[in-house]
């Protein structure tokens, strides 16, 4: 044989060698980096998934623009639509927000599983509304808009808590509305005196935030910002309930323990109004909200001046505080 | 290897002096600024979908490029260019490797003046400086012209004109799609190429970054599928008749 | 150092596959010995198999049996090329590169070192007097031109060999009598040899040293052309520088050409026993004035003659 021949062969089966073992790296690598793939369309579309599915996002704005209202009748093609987008590219976050929100009144089970989906998408894990979205969903009944009688979903409030609490973990700063719905979902899962139950999450949710480091706590907490300020509101509310159709109603027995409970370990240091826990201020007598009697607190211990906040003396008598 | 360069720069400046090669560029950077008025039938989505659509488009314009040979070779071995050529002292496998050097080259000539018009575009019209994961995605996009080229220059050596461009279009739509094959080593990035290892056009939208490292290998993987596969192909015209 | 320039021994190819059968083989045992530094005419008609033979000297194509060598090396060694010049059949080139542009790259392919290179392209487009459409694109160029670019990259090297096939075709006549004006030069200048395909058989008769005529695939006949053209005349040629000799001669000539003044040559086509005799009785009288020389056949009869021989003996 030839030396050229050889020499052929012999580059030919080095370069094949190094290639196949390029590739053995290099698949694993790129599975990592692009880890939408595996939910990605088999359809051999030569890679042009994500053109397809900007292709594909216009023709759904073109159709539904078109629509008066998405509802049982339509939302099996917006639908499809949808899930073709999503299987092009499993990152559109506008799908999600935009289109499958607009299915949830006609579908809310299959808006609820493409949402649950996207939760798992690695490239959206620091996505909010997403989460939230399926939180929201669970949280209602949901009825056929062209039939009332007939319910396409009853409230899943565990399910929604376990969604709102996903929001609220992967923001930094979850917004007020997300932890309002949590906290909510949450309530709807205890169940009964709808004030006793969201005062109940609170108080829970801020013993969990005084647990000391290396004691207990639940794999799936998430802090509440704000909790103080929210169960003060809460024991407030629980304290002067309405009903429906806005009128006081007596509070629970059980929600005047919680209550009395709350305010003497959660507000001991707060100088709250007992009678209708409003904050009060450096030297107040009364309740400046309900005119209760209240504990005189911020004033010098001998000329009963009100003091500076942090004062180490009294600036009126001078008398070491 | 100056006998490469030579046959490389005929078929670079062959291809790079067809006045309709800059009317698909100019065709392109058209397409481009035209998805900024998008806005309202993609809701806002206009940005990302201009990015999108100039990978693609820059991709189809390398397929393009890369489908001249298939044209080139044949012609040139039927009209006798190439029998004036081999006739000098040049080998058979330094023709292949030549006019595979001279498409990669012409390629990126075309793809870096397609990417860098969409990335003036881009810039003028949302105001904002590209991003390094954009570049990248073009960059993956050019490199991938490596083993397509081989992979032309494989079909326009052994299959007859008319066929070549077709089984070397299909030959790429199947490189890019079939992405389930890949966990078959050897087999799948192998003997078969994969150009999925360069589709990045989803990162360069969403701006999710592209490592560095990866990008080293896959230009590594495609230098030595496309040896590779001129080695193959060199067997088959060593034995071809040069009528 | 080779004493022949070019040989083939039993060189053979057939077309034939398992797919389609040929009626005979396109080249069938060719055996030739071309000498150094020889003007080679390789005649035949078409399809004889004379491109073919070219085709397996420059590697284009493999023989499908037998051996051939090309100075000294075998025929598809790629470095002995450097030493060749080429001319196709019908030259076609990169149609968007200029003139310049494409002797570049045959110039880098003959690895003609740079400083050379744009000094020979200069000299070659001068030599075959396309210096003012150095920077024109080939794809704008007539058919002469085209075989002017191609004589000019195939002498871009110096070649110690030129291989042209048909290389007369498509030039008109002043084309054609600078072309051989090259081929002699190349021979005379830089002791090339040359092998060259022809069908015009006048400038190979005025050219060649040797010829070699093929008819489907075999070789008819190969020698020095004198030698061959003269062994197939009848007639005899008389020169005669006296006028008294020419009145007693000319009534018994079939041609008369006056080559200078004083000068005549006389053809005589038949062996006639009575001219002979007269002819002999007037060498006696005049001497030197009169000198007999034996006439050569012209090369198209030659030609001629043997193919109808061959295609006569293959039908019986």
């Amino acid at each position: 044989m030839k030396k050229d021949t050889v020499v052929r062969a012999l580059i030919m089966i080095v370069s094949l060698a190094a290639a196949s073992w390029l590739a053995l790296f290099l698949t694993p690598m790129q599975n990592e980096i692009t880890r939408e793939k595996r939910m990605l369309t088999k359809a051999p579309v030569a890679g042009l998934h994500k053109f397809l599915a900007d292709v594909a996002w216009m023709r759904f704005v073109n159709y539904a623009g078109g629509l008066a209202t998405i509802d049982t009748t339509n939302v099996d093609k917006v639908s499809e639509m949808l899930k073709s987008i999503i299987a092009y590219d499993p990152n559109f976050i506008e799908s999600y927000q935009s289109g499958i929100l607009s299915i949830s009144n006609a579908d809310p089970k299959l808006a609820v599983k493409i949402l649950s989906e996207a939760c798992s998408n690695p490239h959206l894990r620091s996505n909010v509304q997403i989460p939230f979205y399926a939180g929201f969903i669970l949280s209602r009944t949901i009825v056929d808009q062209n039939n009332p009688d007939k319910v396409l979903s009853q409230p899943d409030y565990a399910a929604a808590a376990r969604f709102f609490r996903m929001a609220m973990q992967r923001s930094g700063h979850p917004e007020p509305y997300i932890v309002s719905n949590y906290i909510r979902a949450k309530a709807k899962m205890r169940g009964g005196d709808e004030y006793y139950a969201m005062l109940a999450v609170l108080y829970e949710e801020w013993k969990m935030s005084r647990v000391k480091k290396g004691d207990f706590l639940p794999s799936d907490y998430c802090r509440i910002p704000d909790i103080e300020a929210r169960l003060m509101r809460a024991a407030r509310e629980a304290k002067y309930p309405i009903d429906d159709d806005g009128r006081l109603v007596k509070p629970s027995k059980a929600s005047l323990e919680l209550i009395a409970k709350v305010q003497k370990e959660a507000f001991a240091d707060n100088h709250l109004c007992v009678n209708c826990i409003s904050p009060t201020q450096p030297g107040d007598k009364f309740c400046s909200v309900c005119g209760h009697q209240v504990a005189v607190w911020g004033v010098c211990s001998q000329c009963k001046q009100v003091l500076p906040a942090n004062a180490n003396f009294c600036p009126s008598c001078g008398k070491r505080q | 290897m100056g006998e490469i360069i030579a046959i490389a720069s005929g078929t670079w400046k062959n291809i790079l002096r067809m006045k309709v090669v800059y009317f698909l560029i100019v065709c392109v950077w058209i397409l481009v600024g035209i998805a900024s008025m998008y806005e309202i039938l993609t809701i806002g989505y206009h940005k990302p979908l201009m990015m999108d659509v100039s990978l693609v488009l820059n991709a189809i314009a390398a397929s393009l490029t890369v489908l001249s040979v298939t044209f080139e070779i044949p012609r040139e071995l039927r009209q006798g260019v190439a029998a004036t050529l081999l006739t000098k002292s040049l080998g058979r496998t330094q023709y292949l490797a030549g006019k595979a050097v001279g498409i990669c080259v012409a390629g990126a000539v075309i793809c870096t003046l397609i990417a860098a018009g969409s990335f003036v575009i881009y810039s003028q019209t949302f105001a904002v400086t590209i991003a390094g994961t954009m570049l990248k995605a073009q960059l993956m996009l050019i490199i991938s012209i490596i083993p397509m080229s081989a992979m032309a220059v494989f079909f326009a050596t052994i299959f007859p004109e008319v066929v070549a461009p077709v089984l070397t279009i299909l030959a790429i739509w199947f490189s890019y799609s079939t992405g389930i094959l890949s966990h078959i080593p050897v087999l799948y990035g192998g003997i078969l190429p994969n150009l999925d290892f360069f589709n990045f056009r989803s990162h360069a939208v969403y701006l999710h970054p592209i490592p560095g490292f990866y990008m080293i290998l896959a230009t590594l993987w495609g230098i030595a599928y496309a040896l590779f596969l001129l080695m193959f192909t060199s067997f088959f015209f060593k034995a071809k008749d040069i009528k | 150092m080779e004493e022949f320039i070019i040989q083939t021994e039993e060189l053979t190819k057939d077309y034939s596959s398992w797919l389609r059968k040929t009626p005979r083989p396109a080249l069938d045992r060719l055996t030739i010995s071309i000498p150094k530094n020889c003007i080679f005419g390789f005649l035949g008609p078409n399809g004889a198999g004379k491109t073919t033979t070219i085709k397996i000297l420059m590697g284009l194509i493999r023989p499908t049996g037998g051996k051939a060598t090309v100075l000294g090396k075998p025929y598809d060694d790629v470095e002995s090329k450097n030493r060749i010049g080429f001319l196709p059949d019908s030259p076609a080139f990169t149609p968007t590169l200029s003139a310049t542009e494409f002797l570049d790259v045959c110039a880098r392919l003959l690895k003609i070192p740079g400083e050379r290179r744009k000094k020979r392209i200069e000299e070659v487009l001068e030599i075959v007097r396309m210096t003012q459409h150095a920077k024109s694109k080939i794809g704008t160029f007539s058919r002469g031109m085209l075989q002017r670019i191609g004589i000019a990259q195939a002498i871009l090297n110096d070649p110690e060999l030129l291989i042209l096939d048909e290389p007369l075709l498509g030039l008109d006549p002043y084309g054609r009598q600078e072309f051989k004006e090259i081929i002699l030069g190349q021979k005379r200048d830089f002791h090339a040899s040359v092998f060259f395909s022809s069908h015009i058989l006048s400038d190979v008769e005025e050219i060649c040293d040797c010829i070699s005529i093929l008819n489907k695939g075999r070789l008819l006949c190969s020698g020095p052309l004198q030698a061959l053209l003269s062994g197939g005349g009848n007639g005899v040629t008389v020169d005669v520088r006296s006028e008294d000799a020419l009145r007693e001669l000319v009534v018994f000539a079939k041609q008369t050409n006056r080559v200078a003044d004083g000068e005549w040559e006389l053809l005589f086509e038949q062996k006639d026993p009575a001219v002979e005799v007269k002819i002999n009785e007037l060498v006696g009288r005049f001497g030197d004035r009169v000198q007999i020389r034996n006439a050569n056949e012209e090369l198209e009869s030659f030609f001629f003659k043997k193919i109808e021989q061959d295609n006569a003996a293959k039908m019986n």
